[in-house]
């Protein structure tokens, strides 16, 4: 049993000889962890199109995933279509991988003269594994579909992720709606729910549609941006960019 | 008097231990819970909580560096304020609904300082100088209370309210994409 208070909450809050986080003066890309499982072939196709979409915007873009990202179906790792970059870390773990987000941030940010940001794509098993995840975990990007059990999973995941970087800014994109309205309440819900459980707010970032373009792109790894640009998967997914790039610009507010 | 905060030859943790008997007579029984702790990048001198289980920030500043400890004392607050229902998990003498309250220690206030601490009324902000009494034993030391804790602090559940208000975003409507139906977002 531990003798006094003091033992005990040192557990909890770092001592004051900790590591901390990169000087703020350092230019680096804007960080967002975004939780994918392996098999999550959906919304890896999600996050693949995303990319492609900011950098389309001129945003500088890097989309980075561990190299045993099973499922994900993306193109060869390089710069691809419009200058994104996917980068597949051959890492063991997510110290290897966050540290390899830290350098990609770094030396990319700093010919990112329009403003960019980089994807990490976070298997979920690793969240409460990452030492020091809280200096890189700045912000995240849940990607949730409007069932109500998948709003239940996001709102324990968004736990999961506070819990790990308590200043973490945290936002959601609506995925696999049919209109509009659906994701506005979906996320509402969402919203209510992390408020309530976690006390935190939560920063919408748009809807992605429901479009079978986004599962022909998947098959043909081409992007709905490129091949369908008027599509609705298109608008939308360039109007989550155009968020993510608005918001990359400011300094994560928590 | 002298200044206190600034002395060379006094360490920072020496001054603390002599400054922890003294917090009492500021914002009345308070039970130590770390002390030099990091917080929102830069140590809390001491973090407490109250009988009625509200935590308490304690931060010292140097002779000459209290301006710079009032803007320190709000972004501690608010790294604090982010723990807070971790805290109270962990300590149950923690009430995760009562905001956290400042007590900054400084030998002195300058008049840009105390103005800018006008600014902040209404907050939960207890400042007190550091004075070391002529003719007083060496080492002893005074505070002299200069701002006390708001009369009827705010006790009310706020941690709803003060989260940030989380409003869906999208200039799109479904007849921009198509969608068929009118339904409003």
């Amino acid at each position: 049993m531990a003798r006094s208070l003091a033992e005990v909450l040192h557990y909890f809050i770092p001592e004051a000889d900790a590591p901390t986080s990169a000087p703020a003066d350092t230019p680096r890309l804007p960080l967002w962890a975004v939780p994918l499982g392996d098999r999550d072939v959906v919304r890896a196709a999600h996050l693949w199109n995303l990319a492609v979409e900011v950098a389309r915007l001129g945003g500088r873009v890097v989309l980075l995933a561990p190299e045993a990202s099973d499922g994900a179906l993306w193109p060869a790792p390089g710069r691809g279509p419009v200058g994104m970059e996917l980068v597949l870390a051959r890492v063991d773990g997510p110290a290897a991988l966050l540290g390899e987000a830290r350098r990609l941030a770094a030396e990319r940010g700093v010919d990112a003269a329009e403003g960019g940001l980089l994807l990490l794509r976070l298997p979920p098993g690793w969240i409460e594994r990452a030492p020091g995840s809280a200096a890189l975990f700045e912000r995240a990007l849940l990607l949730v579909a409007p069932e109500e059990r998948d709003l239940a999973a996001a709102s324990v995941l968004a736990g999961r992720l506070l819990r790990a970087a308590p200043d973490l800014a945290l936002g959601a994109t609506i995925h696999g709606v049919r209109r509009v309205g659906e994701a506005a309440r979906a996320f509402a819900r969402l919203a209510e729910e992390v408020e309530r459980r976690h006390g935190r707010g939560l920063r919408s970032y748009g809807l992605l549609v429901d479009d079978l373009h986004l599962y022909r792109s998947i098959v043909s790894r081409r992007p709905v941006g490129l091949s369908h640009p008027h599509s609705p998967a298109a608008r939308t997914l360039r109007e989550v960019a155009e968020l993510l790039l608005e918001d990359a610009r400011e300094p994560a507010l928590g | 008097m002298a200044d206190e905060g600034g002395r060379d030859d006094t360490s920072r943790a020496a001054l603390r231990a002599r400054l922890r008997p003294k917090l009492p007579a500021l914002c009345g029984p308070l039970r130590i819970l770390a002390e030099e702790t990091l917080g929102a990048e830069a140590p809390i001198d001491l973090l407490g909580v109250t009988p009625e289980g509200r935590l308490v920030v304690v931060l010292i500043a140097e002779a000459g560096r209290e301006l710079e400890l009032v803007g320190l004392a709000l972004a501690q607050r608010a790294w604090v304020e982010r723990r807070r229902r971790d805290l109270a998990q962990l300590v149950p003498a923690v009430r995760a609904d009562l905001p956290t309250r400042i007590v900054l220690l400084a030998p002195d206030f300058s008049p840009t300082t105390r103005l800018a601490l006008q600014s902040l009324a209404g907050e939960d902000f207890v400042c007190a100088r550091i004075v070391h009494p002529a003719g007083a034993s060496e080492g002893e030391l005074w505070v002299e209370l200069l701002r006390s804790a708001p009369e009827r602090p705010q006790a009310e559940p706020r941690a709803l309210a003060e989260a940030p208000r989380s409003r869906f975003r999208s200039r799109l409507s479904d007849a921009d994409l198509g969608l068929g139906g009118d339904e409003p977002a």
